[in-house]
């Protein structure tokens, strides 16, 4: 049965929610995690890397759809956390904090980018076909995801920065809108209305890839 | 209803199955997507985590060795300055009781007066001095008839020896009155 739109927000909020009590040990843990790196115990750090740094690195890699930018970005992000660990203090996720400061990190590499077209110019490399391919059994699996990639690239290239950036942390992160809209600096409805806007554009951008369509 | 309003349920639909991670396009994100950092920026970034600590744990000794040593300087100063304070109280106590002890030992010895004869004489001289400059002040602040009168009560109880000194000296005092003395 489809839910009526007045339905929806107490859905949404029901998924919300279950979103937050699923976390709440993640949260803890991080945070954690955090405060044993901060007292001198590097395994706690090794824990906290390796739990985060796909996600994290993915957001990076599909921000900036260039491999070295995302490289960089990654090793800036986690200076920065290393950096911070003295006067890091349990106020959110800990993932809440590592990508508000990967988002901010996306922001001004996107700035400078801008920059850069604009005195020089160049293309912005389209990073699809350096990207490592996923481990596949069979060939036609491997031909089918390349060909998939290739398109979610081309239609993830289509959405503005915005609403790219909510789709990704919505992908990647694991938080709940409302922690990506505080990430974002925007209102959870604007969030909201970008992760819609998004997800909208690339179904009908991936329309072609059958295998991938919902079944409506 | 209308064709935006259908649409719009329908992006609501696809939106929720999208937020419950159920939808095709979430589950073929995540098939496609999969890279993970390489290994050397692993390294790299593990290291600089361990780097960091390195500081860490000199930087913690560093400050525990200075909070120790300025504890025990304050330590030592106030030590010192209470064992001056201390000495100083201790010495003023001292004095009082030495000075109580011997204030008591002086109350409580027995009298004794030891006498120089010279000086006992000297005394004597002044007190007789005194005595004799009292009775010439008495002599001088008697009236003459008081003076005649006493002399006369002498004579009646019949001490003439000392009515006749006191005659004398009334003449002494008075040479131009010797007519008035009694015979």
């Amino acid at each position: 049965m489809t839910k009526t739109v007045a339905e929806f927000p107490s859905a949404f909020e029901q998924r919300r929610l279950g979103s937050v009590d699923r976390t709440q040990n993640e949260k803890e843990d991080d945070a954690d995690l955090m405060l044993r790196y901060a007292h001198g115990e590097a395994r706690a750090f090794d824990l906290l890397y390796a739990r985060h740094k796909g996600p994290l690195y993915r957001y990076l890699l599909r921000q900036c759809r260039d491999r070295a930018v995302a490289d960089d970005l990654f090793q800036d992000v986690w200076d920065r956390v290393i950096r911070s660990r003295k006067h890091y203090q349990i106020r959110a996720k800990f993932a809440t904090f590592l990508y508000r400061i990967a988002h901010n990190c996306a922001v001004d590499q996107f700035r400078s980018r801008a920059r850069r077209r604009d005195d020089q110019s160049d293309p912005v490399e389209d990073s699809a076909d350096t990207l490592a391919a996923p481990d596949a059994e069979r060939p036609d699996r491997q031909l089918a995801d390349a060909q998939f990639r290739d398109a979610f690239q081309r239609a993830m290239d289509t959405l503005p920065d915005e609403q790219r950036a909510v789709f990704l942390l919505y992908e990647e992160s694991g938080l709940a809108l409302d922690e990506i809209a505080e990430i974002t600096g925007v209102g959870m409805e604007t969030a909201k209305s970008r992760l819609r806007y998004a997800v909208s554009k690339l179904r009908k951008t991936l329309g072609a890839a059958n295998s991938y369509r919902d079944e409506d | 209803m209308s064709e935006s309003g259908e649409n719009k349920v329908r992006d609501d639909r696809i939106l929720e199955d999208y937020l419950a991670r159920k939808s095709a396009l979430s589950m073929g994100y995540r098939r496609v997507y999969v890279e993970a950092p390489p290994e050397e920026l692993d390294r790299a970034i593990t290291a600089r985590a361990r780097r960091a600590l390195k500081w860490l744990v000199p930087g913690v000794l560093a400050a525990a060795v200075a909070f120790t040593l300025v504890i025990g300087i304050n330590v030592g100063i106030k030590g010192l300055m209470n064992s001056m304070v201390g000495a100083e109280q201790n010495i003023n106590a001292r004095k009082k009781l030495a000075r109580e002890a011997a204030e008591r030992a002086r109350l409580e010895a027995p009298v004794s007066v030891i006498i120089d004869p010279k000086e006992l004489s000297t005394a004597r001289h002044e007190v007789q001095t005194t005595a004799s400059q009292t009775s010439s002040q008495l002599t001088r602040d008697h009236t003459r008839e008081q003076w005649l009168a006493r002399i006369e009560t002498l004579k009646r109880r019949g001490k003439l020896t000392e009515a006749n000194q006191e005659l004398k000296r009334f003449q002494a005092a008075y040479p131009d009155k010797v007519g008035d003395a009694p015979k």
